[in-house]
């Protein structure tokens, strides 16, 4: 254990790749829409 | 009290219930539009509870728990995270197919490639698709009622029948009605259930130390479990995501959604929803682990929800998580027996035998379909499948090679062509057939999923064909939806 370096009692690496992929694959869709609505909005003027 | 006696109880409130939350759905069908997409009126928070109360089953709720058990947090890199990127794909979809009057996905092909064959193939994909898909809802339930109530395995898959049917005879109102029902439980159930489980450990950090504690650290880690080597997480993901992206029973709810905007919404609001939802499941399965010091303990990843219900939770509340369990697995079988119903009377039956069918009539042998269907899956799953997990990315997979190409090069591709959807579908459907049976063969293809060469056939036949087979008429006639939907 003593390798490890721990984040809610995550190890670091599982913290920071898997739950930044977690993350962001949670708020890609917002992102892709907030992104397409700008660009329709944008286009429309 | 007996908690055999709550759970009965819970059940027994939960049946009453449904009774009266989905009869409202039967009046309001009338017509092949409101069977089929809920007369394109579903309002956002509708739209929300009838997509995740579909997208979140028997899979989500057991196999996911009993992976993450067994196998620790590497199970939500292949399962959870492909999903949620084929979410995003699916804007890509909403931003595009509502520009076309239709009610199914197969109709899509119709009007945009003015092709009956690929509208039939396609209705003939869904329904072998979603009967065989519809064993995992049944399975699911049946374990987590035999189990619980100590009923015989055939007996409780006998009651889910009763359920599904019952809420699929009113078309997408119906279900898109209790799906609100079914999602608000499915929530509380989750809720509850993780917040027994981290008051038990005292907290979420003591929980992952006592799990590397355990495990040495393979629960936690990404990358240590030699089941999952880098093609196989990769590969799995992929055939959940592009399952997910060119799957009928989300891109339909883009249909229901009352506008672009509504469609927008409902699928980033969902997918946030659910990546707390999926949250809970992960402590249920990795706090339950350490609370039975479990590393020891050997538990078909199939049977571990009725686990921890049992002996994790061994409380009344488990009564609740009990019927959330169940309420996930209704929620989705009745929504693709909607589907099923919907392709074979709208994508199949009115092409052969009556072009014009009245609003009775189709309604009339949609529910005749429901119920033949319904039957099938139930007899299915007598003998169920060893994991559900699996069994479910091969389906997806199905999905993912024949409707993905034609569907959104379809939308965005104006040189697309029927003989390239045609070519696309066909030989994505082979080289899963061939490789599946190789891949028991040898270690290596074994790792890599069978959509991986799937999908790249049947991108490079998509493109291939169709700029083989262009004519001057092509791409006039491409993309010319009915501008229904500006």
């Amino acid at each position: 254990m003593n390798n490890y370096h721990f984040i809610i009692g995550l190890p670091a690496k599982t913290i920071f790749l898997g739950g930044g992929l977690y993350l962001l694959s949670m708020l890609l869709p917002t992102i892709l829409v907030t992104f397409l609505r700008k660009r329709e909005d944008q286009n429309n003027e | 009290m007996n908690n055999i006696l709550v759970y009965m109880l819970s059940l027994t409130l939960y049946t009453l219930f449904l009774l009266f939350w989905g009869k409202n759905g039967f009046k309001k069908t009338n017509t092949i539009r409101d069977f089929c997409v809920a007369d394109n009126s579903l309002d956002i928070f509708t739209s929300i509870f009838t997509f995740t109360a579909t997208w979140f089953s028997a899979v989500s709720m057991q196999s996911v728990t009993g992976y993450v058990y067994t196998y620790g947090y590497i199970t939500i890199l292949y399962s959870v995270i492909g999903w949620f990127l084929g979410a995003s794909i699916l804007i890509f979809a909403a931003n595009r197919i509502r520009q076309y009057d239709i009610m199914t996905i197969p109709e899509f092909f119709k009007v945009r490639y003015d092709s009956n064959i690929l509208q039939i193939f396609g209705g003939v994909i869904i329904i072998a698709c979603y009967i065989f898909y519809m064993i995992i809802q049944i399975v699911g339930f049946g374990f987590i009622v035999s189990e619980l109530l100590d009923i015989h395995y055939n007996v409780a898959i006998f009651s889910i029948y009763l359920f599904i049917v019952y809420t699929s005879f009113g078309g997408l109102f119906s279900v898109s009605k209790t799906d609100i029902l079914n999602f608000t439980i499915v929530l509380l159930g989750l809720l509850v259930a993780a917040t027994m489980i981290i008051k038990d450990i005292g907290s979420i950090q003591t929980m992952h130390l006592m799990a590397f504690e355990i495990s040495d650290g393979s629960l936690l880690n990404l990358s240590s479990n030699p089941l999952f080597p880098p093609m196989t997480v990769f590969t799995l993901g992929l055939a959940w995501g592009l399952g997910t992206a060119a799957n009928p029973q989300y891109l339909t709810r883009i249909l229901s959604a009352r506008n672009k905007k509504t469609a927008f919404h409902m699928i980033s609001y969902s997918v946030i929803v659910m990546g707390v939802l999926y949250l809970f499941l992960m402590i249920l399965g990795i706090g339950s682990r350490v609370i039975a010091l479990g590393s020891d303990v050997i538990i078909p990843t199939n049977q571990v929800l009725p686990y921890i219900i049992k002996y994790i939770i061994d409380s009344p509340a488990g009564g609740l998580i009990f019927i959330s369990v169940i309420a996930s697995a209704i929620s989705t079988a009745n929504s693709q027996l909607i589907l099923i119903a919907s392709s074979f009377t709208h994508d199949i039956y009115s092409k052969f035998k009556r072009p014009h069918l009245s609003n009775d009539h189709f309604i009339y042998v949609a529910r005749i379909i429901i119920f033949i269907s319904a039957t099938m899956s139930l007899i299915l799953s007598i003998n169920p499948p060893e994991s559900l997990l699996l069994f479910g990315s091969y389906i997806w997979g199905i999905f993912a090679v024949t409707f993905l190409m034609p569907l959104y090069g379809g939308l965005y591709w104006q040189k697309a062509t029927s003989q390239g959807a045609l070519w696309s579908i066909l030989f994505g459907l082979l080289t899963m057939a061939i490789w599946y049976p190789l891949s028991q063969k040898s270690n290596f293809l074994y790792s890599v999923h069978p959509v991986f060469p799937g999908f790249i056939m049947a991108m490079v036949s998509f493109f291939v064909v169709s700029l083989k087979t262009q004519d001057k008429n092509t791409i006039s006639k491409a993309m010319n939806g009915d501008a229904y939907e500006a």
